[in-house]
């Protein structure tokens, strides 16, 4: 796994998390994050030089605050507004992390996010981070994968 | 004198973040239109006078850049105001879209940012009724 | 008249001329809110993002926390004739000792204050964050001037 790939998957993270979702990662992922309980994962497909999927999945009740805080609301919104919120966080960590990757010069297109299960392939790239009692991890797979949409 | 606003982006939750911005920006606001994606966007300035569209690049059936090429390709809307707010972080691709006459607002944005390409955007008496 | 405000302190004021003052902003919070037309304003300098890690605190100082104190700072500027829609809000502080930092106390600080704008529908007017000088800020009451000296430098917020 390259540590160069993890850094900026960490890098764009971080960035999308605090700006768009108003979260604080933890210094560490803890025991407690770490044993949190899986909510739901998401993915989205990216196409250009080269190609893959990146994969997110949060823990340990993330999302309902996730998608709150983006709505600037107090209350957890529907169920179907988390997944927008999940999937829109993906998008823009996806978006953020290929220059990092590929330069600045390349472009790439990238898909809807899907909600997903999860990918039988090892990573390119992985990294968790800790908020609170929950945590995200995300997952950046290289390579033709499957076709987009 | 209010402004129709069309939003464009296929996530429903940041077509909120957005509207909410405009709606914290103090803008003389007028009729706020949605629409998922680029087709239903065309659809939408079909049949409604905008003054100005935000606009994702990535989005299904047709992303912002084919919508944008379409617009500047039809003398009607060949002057609209627009501004793309997308993740977008290609130089080549944003030289292209300023070529296009559009704005630009990175994702992810603070509300600040949104709303000053917006006044700069549009710039003129609208500025001055907002407040600046 | 002269006020200064002290780490974890703020002052509020609805006297024309006033100046309101606070030193050493590192990776603390300066936070300025002013109303024009009812001439009232007030000035925050708060230290840490979240009052969850010691609520103990939070109930005796809540202006230690950028979560309890931004809305100590509302309350007490709308019971003196402040009205939310005309409120112009000014930043600055947010400091790190060093790029990279573990703890980025600042840019958390600074994070929290913007949710908190979010959720209640408020924009700043103007920031002046991060980097990694302290700053001196100070707002003046009936104009709204806010004035930050930062490394030598003096300028309007």
């Amino acid at each position: 796994m390259s540590k160069k790939l993890a850094a900026e998957l960490l890098k764009a993270a971080t960035l999308t998390f605090e700006e768009m979702g108003f979260l604080l990662p933890t210094a560490e992922v803890d025991e407690e994050q770490r044993n949190a309980q899986a909510e739901a994962a998401v993915s989205v497909d990216f196409r250009g030089p080269f190609s893959g999927k990146l994969l997110m999945r949060v823990y340990g009740g993330l999302l309902p605050i996730l998608a709150a805080n983006m709505l600037g609301e107090e209350d957890a919104p529907p169920k179907s507004l988390q997944y927008d919120a999940l999937g829109e966080i993906a998008n823009v960590i996806c978006g953020n992390v290929l220059p990092g990757i590929a330069g600045s010069k390349e472009f790439f297109h990238v898909s809807a996010p899907r909600m997903t299960e999860n990918i039988d392939l090892p990573p390119a790239a992985e990294v968790q981070v800790g908020f609170g009692l929950g945590r995200a991890d995300l997952l950046l797979f290289i390579g033709d994968l499957a076709p987009m949409e | 004198m209010a402004l129709n606003i069309l939003v464009v982006d296929d996530s429903s939750v940041m077509r909120t973040m957005i509207i909410k911005t405009l709606r914290m920006s103090k803008l003389p606001l007028g009729e706020v239109h949605e629409a998922t994606n680029g087709q239903e966007a065309l659809t939408v300035l079909d049949g409604n006078w905008i003054d100005l569209a935000l606009v994702d690049i990535n989005m299904p059936v047709m992303d912002g850049e084919e919508m944008l090429n379409s617009l500047r390709q039809n003398p009607a809307t060949a002057d609209l105001p627009i501004i793309i707010v997308s993740t977008e972080g290609s130089e080549t691709r944003k030289e292209r879209l300023a070529q296009k006459k559009a704005g630009f607002v990175h994702k992810p944005f603070t509300p600040e940012t949104l709303r000053f390409a917006i006044l700069r955007t549009i710039g003129g008496s609208n500025e001055q009724e907002a407040g600046g | 008249m002269n006020h200064t405000v002290g780490i974890s302190d703020m002052k509020v004021s609805a006297t024309q001329g006033d100046l309101i003052v606070t030193h050493a902003l590192g990776s603390c919070l300066g936070v300025a809110v002013h109303d024009p037309m009812a001439c009232v304003g007030g000035l925050l300098h708060v230290m840490l993002p979240l009052s969850t890690i010691d609520p103990e605190k939070a109930d005796r100082n809540p202006l230690m926390f950028v979560d309890t104190g931004f809305p100590k700072l509302l309350m007490e500027c709308f019971k003196h004739g402040a009205q939310k829609r005309r409120l112009e809000i000014r930043v600055a502080g947010g400091a790190d000792s060093y790029e990279g930092g573990l703890f980025q106390i600042g840019r958390r600080n600074f994070i929290i204050l913007r949710q908190l704008l979010w959720k209640n529908g408020l924009l700043m007017k103007s920031y002046d964050v991060g980097g990694s000088n302290s700053r001196t800020m100070s707002l003046e009451i009936g104009t709204g001037n806010v004035m930050i000296k930062s490394n030598g430098e003096t300028k309007n917020l």
